[in-house]
């Protein structure tokens, strides 16, 4: 940012025993009317150094000042004159500095001693913050201008106006997501069409991890963890580059659209998740990285940061510390996904769900015991959808109480059809069950409305939705099952099953996973599993329904172990409200034929 | 105010490159810019460098450890920093800047410096810490045997 100014060139020779490498470029005086004596260039020279914005200070290798600028006096608030004739060191000279409090002074001194001890190579810029006296922050650069002479060139840091209030982040100093957006948008422009400019790109940067601290060590920890985090990501980048502040844990990059930015992306991947000490004690933080460049991810600037974001996303759901690029594909998955979404929330007015049933055999009896409802959603487009396509999505988007109403409605009413012996099953969502008044409420309404006896539903739910909340979650069972309902444990044996589970509640039933019963004629543990849970049933005086029975050899097997129940294909494929009626009196007719053949 | 002693003990993985003596000048330009840097922040500390990790040993005021921490994480001439101990400590292991480089001068010394880096991983944290420091101690005492024989 801070360009060699071409008049440092002029009139070195007397300020410093050395000869001037280039010749001068500009500073000439207007027209001249006689070719420029050495006086004449020294004194132009001198001129033009106080005229400067900028501070100079000339120092040789030892640091020693040869030369100091009216802009240097200034910007430093060098009040006493100094004696430069003596050679001060840098260090007195910044010693006597109004401006820089110790802390700023020291890493001015080692940014010097550092470059200076290792040449050309290690030449960079320093920035002190704004908190300093001088009140904006000075950014310096040290160059080499000669043989054994060094320029240390300041100026105040980015705009010499005072930085806007509203453009910064007040916890890291970093730009705010409005500064940020402004500054892409410039950015864009000046990219595009007929632009001189190379064209932006944008990291979105993720961290987690400190509010973990932050709950263990207090608010300021967590805020200096920021703090920290802020400042790596600057000093990972360029200082044309804009690092921001977004939100709580997000941060982000405007960095041009240029070949390193995804080893960009990976360093501060890698940088951001080192270690940290804060208030004397390691924390870290993990960092997910989502790249966008324009004019590929977008031209726009919503475009482009949408296309970043989506891309964090995927680095997130991929597990966090890696870096994705964005890809059209995910721009296709988020649309296919957005218009999912619009979808579902549309099937339930346009009565698109029906239920299909699929019967539960009774050993004992040799009779159909009851039916499960098993939701599909018709589509005029997608076809006949199955849950797994679709139920998460409901979930997510806070759909599923509706749906799950609408089931519970829908199945106490079709099974009114029905011998009145059958029994209907209901699979209510972990969320449901996290509402627990609302679903009270939805089953007494869909009982009411339908007039099925509470006998006749049963409600399954999985194990996980007994994780995390387990009081509130078997109250409302029990409440269910004092009204009559008969409770359920379906998938048993998949999830985090618990025998504690089990004898805290007196479920009605137990479901058998069908991976257990698909194994178990070749499988010897799937069996045994099988024959486990059978008995647990037996020994707490519950009903196990084995799931997924689809051969003769699989029913013989399940019986042979003690499950009182079958469920699968075996029996029959879950079918449309419209043909279960059928089948259920076909079967039961055969049954009973069959009993009176034994 | 009396400042409280703050001791942080890290190791990491060298990405120095050359030969042993590119290495040692090297390593004596990191301590010496160190000892400029952190004299005036009343930052002590030992740094060895052998099996191609670093091992340091970092003793000062609290706010200033965890600033040169800041620095040294910046630092591309290593990686894969593990912290093997931070906190509070009565007094300075090293009250002056010392370097031990575990190369020809101490070549007698590679098995233990080996087992010191493995341990630290695998033991709890404060015997890992103090074994570091022990290790240091041993070494820049050979060191600077050996300077002095020079």
């Amino acid at each position: 940012m801070i360009n060699r100014p071409s008049f440092f060139l002029v009139g070195f020779n007397d300020i410093m025993d050395v000869q001037v490498e280039t010749p001068p470029r500009s500073a000439k005086p207007a027209q001249p009317r006689r070719a420029p004596t050495r006086q004449h260039a020294r004194s132009l020279a001198s001129a033009a150094l106080d005229v400067a914005a900028e501070g100079v200070i000339v120092c040789d290798d030892t640091l020693r000042v040869w030369l100091c600028n009216a802009a240097a006096f200034r910007l430093l608030g060098l009040d006493e004159p100094l004696q430069l004739r003596a050679r001060p060191s840098l260090g007195q000279v910044l010693a006597a500095s109004a401006c820089l409090d110790e802390t700023a002074r020291r890493s001015v001194l080692v940014h010097c001693a550092e470059t200076v001890a290792n040449g050309e190579r290690a030449a960079g810029e320093v920035e002190l913050p704004a908190d300093n006296r001088a009140g904006t922050g000075l950014a310096l650069r040290l160059r080499r201008i000669a043989p054994r002479r060094w320029a240390l060139m300041f100026a105040p840091a980015r705009a010499v106006t005072a930085p806007d209030p509203l453009a910064h982040d007040p916890l890291t100093g970093l730009a705010n997501q409005r500064r940020f957006e402004a500054a892409l948008t410039e950015r864009l422009a000046a990219a595009g069409p007929g632009g001189q400019q190379d064209w932006p790109g944008v990291l979105l940067v993720d961290v987690e991890g400190h509010g973990s601290l932050t709950e263990v060590s207090g608010r300021p920890a967590g805020d200096a963890l920021l703090r920290l985090v802020g400042q790596r990501l600057r000093a990972a980048l360029r200082e044309s580059d804009l690092p921001a502040r977004l939100d709580d844990g997000i941060f982000a990059a405007l960095v041009p659209a240029a070949a390193g930015v995804e080893t960009l992306a990976r360093r501060l991947v890698e940088r951001l998740a080192r270690p940290y000490v804060v208030q004397g004690q390691v924390a870290h933080v993990q960092a997910s990285v989502g790249l966008a460049v324009a004019p590929r991810d977008g031209r726009e600037t919503e475009q482009l940061l949408h296309s970043a974001d989506l891309a964090l996303r995927q680095a997130k759901a991929e597990g966090s510390g890696v870096y994705r690029a964005f890809n059209v594909l995910m721009r296709e998955q988020a649309e296919a996904r957005r218009s999912l979404e619009a979808d579902l929330r549309r099937a339930l007015v346009l009565g698109q769900f029906e239920l299909f049933y699929q019967p539960q055999f009774n050993v004992a009896t040799r009779r159909v015991l009851a039916c499960e409802a098993l939701l599909r959603w018709r589509h005029p487009i997608r076809g006949l959808v199955a849950p797994g396509d679709f139920i998460s999505v409901t979930e997510e988007i806070g759909l599923i109480n509706a749906i799950g109403e609408w089931v519970l409605r829908a199945a106490c009413q079709e099974a009114m059809d029905w011998p009145s012996g059958i029994g209907v099953a209901v699979n209510v969502s972990p969320l449901q069950l996290a509402d627990p008044d609302r679903l009270l409420r939805a089953v007494a309404g869909a009982l009411a409305a339908s007039g099925l006896s509470p006998e006749r539903l049963e409600i399954e739910i999985t194990e996980s939705a007994l994780f995390g909340q387990e009081e509130a979650t078997l109250d409302c069972l029990r409440t269910l099952q004092a009204r009559g309902v008969q409770i359920s444990l379906d998938d048993f044996g998949t999830g985090y099953s618990s025998l504690s589970r089990l004898r805290s509640f007196r479920f009605d039933r137990i479901k058998i996973d069908r991976s257990f019963v698909k194994d178990m004629t070749e499988d010897a543990q799937a069996r045994g599993l099988v024959r486990a849970i059978a008995a647990l049933g037996t020994g707490l005086a519950m009903a196990t329904v084995a799931e997924g029975v689809e051969t003769d050899e699989q029913a013989r097997q399940v019986e042979d172990e003690g499950c009182t129940d079958l469920q699968g294909y075996l029996i029959s494929r879950p079918l449309p409200a419209s043909e279960v009626r059928a089948l259920l009196l076909r079967l039961n007719e055969r049954a009973l034929l069959a009993g009176v053949a034994d | 105010m009396l400042m409280s002693l703050y001791r942080i003990i890290y190791v990491s993985r060298s990405l120095l490159r050359g030969d042993e003596d590119q290495v040692a000048s090297e390593l004596r330009r990191i301590l010496a810019v160190s000892r400029r840097n952190n004299a005036s922040e009343g930052l002590t500390g030992a740094l060895l460098l052998g099996q191609g990790s670093f091992a340091q040993v970092l003793e000062g005021p609290m706010d200033a450890v965890e600033r040169a921490f800041e620095r040294i994480q910046d630092d591309p001439r290593h990686a894969d920093l593990v912290v093997v101990e931070i906190g509070p400590v009565a007094a300075r292991a090293f009250p002056d800047w010392s370097m031990a480089f575990a190369g020809p001068a101490a070549a007698g010394a590679a098995p233990r410096v080996r087992a010191v880096l493995e341990q630290v991983g695998a033991s709890p944290r404060a015997a890992a810490a103090e074994n570091v420091v022990g290790l240091l101690d041993a070494l820049i005492r050979r060191e600077t045997e050996w300077a002095a024989a020079r």
